[in-house]
């Protein structure tokens, strides 16, 4: 399955807007990924992690693309768009 | 407060759960070849600690045991930072014994006898670390020969050093609620039954009917308690504050193993307000956690991959 490790890249960590903003990408995506285990398409599980700027995550999923733009969304300081 | 600081647990008669599994039928009287054996460090404190671990949150578990007890090693083996203080005696052993057609026997032990002095001691430890905490939980029952009124005296001592949250039953769940006038914790946890035990009416009556729980629940919060947690079993649970009331039922889940499910409730709820999610949102982790832990055999522990927050379902309850 791919994944790939990833460093946070928002100033308040997976929180808030950030983990709502993934959330929502990952919800429109057609496959499952998964941020450290949990649910990429929850906000709630997102922020259950507590992962901080600069913390590294695991990011999952059956789809290599989906995979991928998961990922890329979680380095961005998306606190700051 | 201090959300960055630990999640101290309070495992004030704690146990080493042993299950013995038979290849063949227990025969009183004749000896056995035992197929396989597990221990488990148990107390309810210790299993929350045990979930604080598997989601990352920093935990610590007070406790009276010798430092080397077989109970202290469990517990560093689970990765959970422990405070041992000076025990009654060693850790009680309670056996569970399985048969193949599912028969259970168990043997609970009383544990120790505790004095004054080694509550008092307790007591003394839960304070000091309780200054770095994010929140203390006080949970389940109390050793032989401790007060019934531990929770409740220790209750003024924690306040403005944490929010405390109570998990417990019988005399001592009596003893707290006798003294909410005077100091109240910041969350309580009760089931129907206990909440029955508290404001009257009937445990089965309360658990098929959420808006009657919300009711119940309403007089702890008139009396000081900031969060009511009811946990129902399968009807899920409901929360009360003085903002409103929710009832969250859970998915359809194949339950495997009830124990451990309250104390994963209770920590899905800690869990939720450690990291900043809405009232509502907490209440939905809560039944997640109690779900999870359900689906799990034993008393499995869930973290937050085994959760599934999205099939929950959380709607307001009138309060009035």
């Amino acid at each position: 399955m791919p994944s790939t490790s990833v460093t946070v890249g928002s100033s308040v960590g997976l929180h808030a807007r950030p983990a709502a903003l993934i959330a929502e990408a990952a919800g429109g995506l057609g496959s499952t990924v998964t941020i450290n285990g949990v649910d990429a398409a929850s906000s709630l599980m997102i922020m259950t992690l507590g992962a901080k700027c600069g913390d590294t995550v695991e990011v999952a999923g059956e789809d290599q693309a989906a995979v991928d733009a998961i990922a890329a969304l979680v380095a961005q300081d998306l606190d700051a768009a | 407060m201090a959300a960055t600081g630990a999640l101290v647990t309070v495992t004030a008669n704690p146990s080493i759960d042993r299950t013995l599994v038979l290849p063949g039928p227990l025969d009183r009287g004749g000896v056995h070849r035992v197929e396989r054996t597990t221990s488990q460090a148990g107390g309810k404190g210790i299993n929350i600690s045990r979930a604080a671990v598997a989601a990352g949150v920093p935990t610590l578990a007070v406790l009276p045991a010798h430092d080397d007890d077989p109970f202290v090693e469990e517990v560093a083996r689970a990765g959970i930072p422990c405070h041992p203080c000076r025990p009654a005696g060693s850790i009680r052993v309670n056996l569970t014994i399985t048969e193949p057609d599912g028969t259970t026997t168990k043997l609970n032990s009383p544990g120790a006898l505790s004095d004054d002095a080694h509550m008092a001691e307790l007591a003394d430890a839960v304070v000091r670390e309780a200054r770095d905490a994010s929140w203390v939980v006080l949970a389940g029952s109390l050793p032989p020969g401790a007060a019934d009124s531990f929770y409740a005296d220790l209750l003024p001592r924690l306040h403005g050093l944490a929010p405390v949250a109570v998990d417990t039953s019988d005399a001592p769940l009596t003893a707290l609620v006798a003294g909410l006038d005077h100091c109240a914790p910041q969350l309580m946890k009760p089931n129907a039954e206990e909440l029955a035990s508290i404001t009257g009416g009937d445990a089965e009556a309360l658990e098929a009917d959420p808006a009657l729980v919300a009711r119940h629940a309403a007089e702890l919060v008139d009396r000081g308690v900031a969060h009511v947690l009811v946990t129902l079993g399968a009807a899920g649970a409901v929360l009360v504050d003085r903002t409103g009331a929710w009832h969250a039922s859970p998915a359809p889940t194949t339950v495997l193993s009830t124990v451990g499910a309250g104390d994963s409730s209770l920590f899905g709820f800690l869990l939720g307000e450690i990291r900043g999610a809405h009232r509502a949102d907490r209440l939905a982790l809560a039944v997640a956690y109690g779900s999870a832990a359900a689906a799990l055999p034993g008393t499995g522990i869930p973290g937050p991959a085994d959760v599934d927050v999205s099939r929950v379902e959380v709607r307001a309850l009138a309060t009035t």
